[in-house]
Order: structure tokens, then C-alpha cells, then sequence
């Protein structure tokens, strides 16, 4: 594709990501569902004390340790002290920031997994999904964190063994579930690769260069999920001096509501779904014909992680299930994308031909 | 290499222009319409101005009771500790002090809200003109027994958002 195009569509998409995201600005106060001030307020107490505090003065009364993770808050707060800019402001500026990082880490991750096309339908696709903007256009460490993810995706395909594990530790300290998210993928590449691995042993395979590559790429994904664990959980360690994630009231309530094909499928769009089914199915014949490569293996599993994630319970923890869906969400959009680019690819002379002489006998037989 | 025919040129802008109508016309306007409600505000521009009453006239950190959505914009814009809205995670008697806050709003006793107001540590509430939300959805404010001077002095008062004080 001409360059100059392909920015230009780029550039299209980002546009399209802003306005969506331009949304947080129509009220005379940034939105407060989703409990945007709770995130706020520890903001502002650092900006006018100049200390980050461990426990948290707000919530509940205060006198509870901090359990968020820290960088969604000293970001802005650094944001705000160099800038003056209001913490409010501040906020939703930094969705607009979001606005702009989303369509670009889709194309990134897109391009990489299925070539410049795919890139490009992840870019403008990444602003279909109902929750994907809901939880990407309210000033939240969740909106940052979502627009990191394919980032942090993109580069371990790339193999940029540091930008990849520093941008993954980003990542969790800036929102929890999103962490869990990405290293979810991260460990279901690996493990896949790892399936791969024990059946080259077995079959007694020689290493080609493309299992080569994929055995690099898992290994390194193994190692940012690693210290995104670790580091939650040093986190976690840091504040409570405990590490049973387990005892936190969303665990023991069970906050969350059970999630349905059509709380899903519902958000979705009318493009998505059918996209979405047919990168499903390229996948499926790549398999079929031998390994994918780790891209497509990547996209396998941000989908196979975002349904586990929604539907976890059914894996006996119960908690926040719809808050899975935007993550699900990022998975399709990567499947779409591949759908999309494949048509596109595919609709050749030869295609046509066949498609139009399969469309005749079905009709002209009926 | 062939160049791409004419056929094959028109079945891919056709699938392009399907795909951009969707996008523009359809799926992407449906997700603005569905984010759209989150973008409410909640509390007013009048709840504001109580708010900064506050924090003119309070220590930071000083316990003021108010909802959830409130408390969080409370404790965004002044640094005022509400007795619910936050991070819940690790909190004590979150429940308990979502039970307690809602009787305080929905309670005709000026007797029972002022007890509840002096065991959650607070001086002051917020009492605004909309519907408030302690936790168990959301509920209408039985003003009239702020009204009673045996317990309650007003603070604050523009018309649509009351500060109170507990006697």
C-alpha cells in the first residue's frame, strides 16, 4: 500500500478514535460513574502535598491501605504539576490522549500479526465496541491501561525484550484488571508455543526458523507475564503486607454480574461479529494447514483470555465478569481485523469466480 | 506481477464502502449513543458550590457525609472524607457504611440522622436535590428533618444544595 495512504487512513482513524472520545468533554465536570474521583482525589493530595500516599484517605472513610496500583495517578499528578493544569482538566485530557493511543497501538498490533490491511481495519474497528469506549472515554486508570495493551502485544512480537517487559510493568501498575488481561495473553501464547514445543519433542521435528521465532517470542511473553505478577503482587505485598488478592470485598462479595451472549454480542455493531467469525475461521485453516505463526497465535489467545476473563464464573471466582467484556472486546477487534484483511486480499478474480459459481449452483439447484 | 482487474478493483471498494457505511453510519454512532449516559455528571453545578463551601470552611480530610457519586467528587475537588464512594476493596465495614448512609437519607427521624451523622465522625452533610446513591440504588432525600433546629443548623443552603451541621 502507498504510504501516504496508509497514513492518511491512519490518520482517519485517529480522527474517528477523537471524536468518539471528544465525548468526556460535553459536561461542565468530567463523568463520575465509574468512580473517576476516587482516582482524582489521591491525584490532588500528591499534587498540593507532594506525597504519594500509601494509604488511602478517602475511600470508606479512610485509614484503608491503597490497594490501586499507583502510575494512572502519579501520572496525571506529574502531568498536573508540570502543566498547571487543573486535575479535573487534566483528566480528561489524558482521554483524549487515550483517544489517540487506541487506534495507534491497534494498527501496530494489527500490522504485525496480518500484514498493513489488518493494521489498518484494527485502527478504525478499535472504535466499534460499546464498552471499549465506555471504559476507554472516562478518565480512569483502565482507559491508559486498555491503550497499553496492544502496545505491550505489538512488541513482543517484535522481540524488544525490554521495551516489552517495561511497558508490561507499566501496564499493571496502572490498572488491575487490565493487568490481568494482558498477562492472561501473554501466558496463552506461551502456552501454546509450549504445546508446540512438547509436540516437535515427541515427534522428534527439527527446528525450523519459524518455530525458532516462536519459541523466542513465547519466551519472552513467559517472562512479561512473570513480572506482571510479580509485580502486582509485590504491589500488593507493599500496601496490605499480605498477598491474599483473595480477601478483597470483590472476591468475598462477588461484585459482578454474569455476562450473556447478547451482553457481548450486543455492543458489538452489526461489522464485528461476521468479521470477527471469518478471522476466526482463517485462523482455523492456518492451523489446519500447520502451526500459525505467533501473531495469530497471539489473536487466539486475546480472545480465548477475554472469554475465560468473562465468563470466570464458571471457574468458580464469580467477580466483575462484564467488566471483561471491553478486554474481550480488544480480541475481537484483532480477529475482525484479520477477517477483514483477508477478504479484502482474497477478493481476487479467482475468488469471485468461485464464489459466483458456488453461488450458482446452490440457487440454480434450488 | 498482474495488475488487479476492474472486477476485482469494484468487489473491493465495494467491500470497503459496505464496511464504511457500517463503521460510520451504524456501529460507531450506536457505541457514542451507549457511552453517552456515562458521561453524566450526577451531582450539579450547584453541589459544586456546597462542595467548595466546604472546603472553605472545613479541615482537609474532615469527614462530611454525602452518596457515593458525591463523596467521590467531594473527595476529588477538596479532599473532604466522605463516609462511603471509593475504593471498597480493602474497607472495613463498607456495607455497613453503605446501610448507614442511606438510612441517613432516607430516614424521617431528625433524631436517627443525627445519631448516624455523629457515629460516622461527621460534622457536616451534604443534602442535595436529586436522588442519591449510599449503595442500594438509588433513593429520594427525605429533606424535612433538616428542618428541625433541636438537631440540625443549616450551613450552607443555594437553593438546590444544602450543607447541614449536626447539633
Amino acid at each position: 500500500m502507498n504510504q501516504k495512504i496508509e497514513l492518511l487512513l491512519l490518520a482517519a482513524a485517529v480522527a474517528l478514535s477523537l471524536w468518539t472520545h471528544s465525548l468526556v468533554l460535553k459536561e461542565f465536570y468530567m463523568p463520575t460513574y465509574g468512580n473517576t474521583g476516587i482516582h482524582a482525589a489521591p491525584i490532588r493530595e500528591f499534587v498540593e502535598t507532594g506525597v504519594y500516599s500509601k494509604e488511602d484517605h478517602f475511600s470508606y472513610g479512610g485509614g484503608i491501605p491503597s490497594t490501586y496500583v499507583p502510575f494512572y495517578r502519579m501520572g496525571v499528578a506529574a502531568f498536573v504539576m508540570l502543566t498547571s493544569v487543573s486535575v479535573e482538566a487534566s483528566s480528561r485530557l489524558w482521554v483524549m490522549i487515550v483517544g489517540a493511543l487506541l487506534p495507534l497501538g491497534f494498527y501496530l498490533l494489527g500490522k504485525k500479526v496480518f500484514g498493513t490491511e489488518a493494521g489498518l481495519f484494527a485502527a478504525f474497528f478499535s472504535a466499534i465496541p460499546a464498552d471499549l469506549l465506555v471504559y476507554t472515554v472516562r478518565p480512569l486508570p483502565q482507559a491508559l491501561a486498555m491503550a497499553l495493551i496492544p502496545i505491550a502485544l505489538y512488541l513482543v512480537l517484535e522481540r524488544k525484550w525490554l521495551a516489552s517487559i517495561a511497558l508490561t510493568f507499566f501496564a499493571i501498575m496502572t490498572h488491575q484488571e487490565a493487568a490481568l488481561y494482558l498477562v492472561a495473553v501473554q501466558f496463552g501464547l506461551a502456552a501454546f508455543v509450549l504445546i508446540e514445543r512438547i509436540w516437535l519433542f515427541v515427534s522428534k521435528k527439527n527446528e525450523s526458523q519459524a518455530t525458532v521465532e516462536r519459541k523466542e517470542i513465547a519466551m519472552l511473553a513467559f517472562v512479561c507475564w512473570a513480572v506482571g505478577v510479580a509485580s502486582y503482587f509485590g504491589w500488593h505485598f507493599l500496601v496490605t503486607g499480605g498477598t491474599d488478592l483473595l480477601s478483597m470485598n470483590q472476591f468475598v462479595l462477588h461484585e459482578g454480574t454474569a455476562v450473556g451472549f447478547n451482553d457481548v454480542f450486543g455492543q458489538l455493531g452489526t461489522l464485528l461479529p461476521w468479521l470477527a467469525a471469518a478471522g476466526a475461521v482463517v485462523l482455523a485453516a492456518r492451523a489446519a494447514k500447520g502451526w500459525p505463526n505467533a501473531g495469530e497465535l497471539l489473536a487466539a489467545s486475546a480472545v480465548i483470555s477475554g472469554i475465560i476473563l468473562v465468563k470466570n464464573d464458571l471457574i468458580g471466582l464469580n467477580v466483575l465478569m462484564q467488566r471483561f467484556i471491553a478486554f474481550l472486546d480488544q480480541g475481537i477487534v484483532l480477529l475482525a481485523a484479520i477477517g477483514a484483511a483477508w477478504i479484502l486480499l482474497h477478493l481476487n478474480q479467482e475468488s469471485l469466480s468461485a464464489a459466483t459459481a458456488a453461488l450458482r449452483k446452490v440457487f440454480l439447484r434450488n | 506481477m498482474l495488475s488487479r482487474t476492474r472486477l476485482e478493483t469494484a468487489a473491493a471498494a465495494a467491500f470497503l464502502a459496505i464496511v464504511a457505511f457500517l463503521l460510520l453510519y451504524s456501529d460507531v454512532p450506536k457505541a457514542v449513543d451507549a457511552a453517552s449516559p456515562w458521561m453524566n455528571t450526577v451531582v450539579t453545578q450547584k453541589e459544586v458550590e456546597a462542595i467548595y463551601w466546604l472546603e472553605n470552611n472545613t479541615r482537609v480530610y474532615e469527614p462530611v457525609v454525602y452518596d457515593i457519586f458525591g463523596g467521590e467528587t467531594m473527595m476529588a475537588l477538596s479532599l473532604r472524607t466522605p463516609p462511603i464512594g471509593g475504593d471498597w476493596a480493602v474497607a472495613r465495614d463498607a456495607v455497613d457504611r453503605m446501610n448507614n448512609v442511606t438510612k441517613f437519607y432516607e430516614t424521617t427521624s431528625a433524631q436517627e440522622a443525627a445519631e448516624i451523622m455523629k457515629n460516622l465522625g461527621a460534622r457536616y452533610a451534604v443534602v442535595p436535590s436529586r436522588q442519591v446513591h449510599a449503595g442500594f440504588g438509588w433513593k429520594t432525600v427525605e429533606k424535612q428533618k433538616f428542618s428541625d433546629p433541636t438537631f440540625f443548623e443549616k450551613a450552607f443552603d443555594n437553593g438546590e444544595a444544602m450543607v447541614v451541621r449536626v447539633k
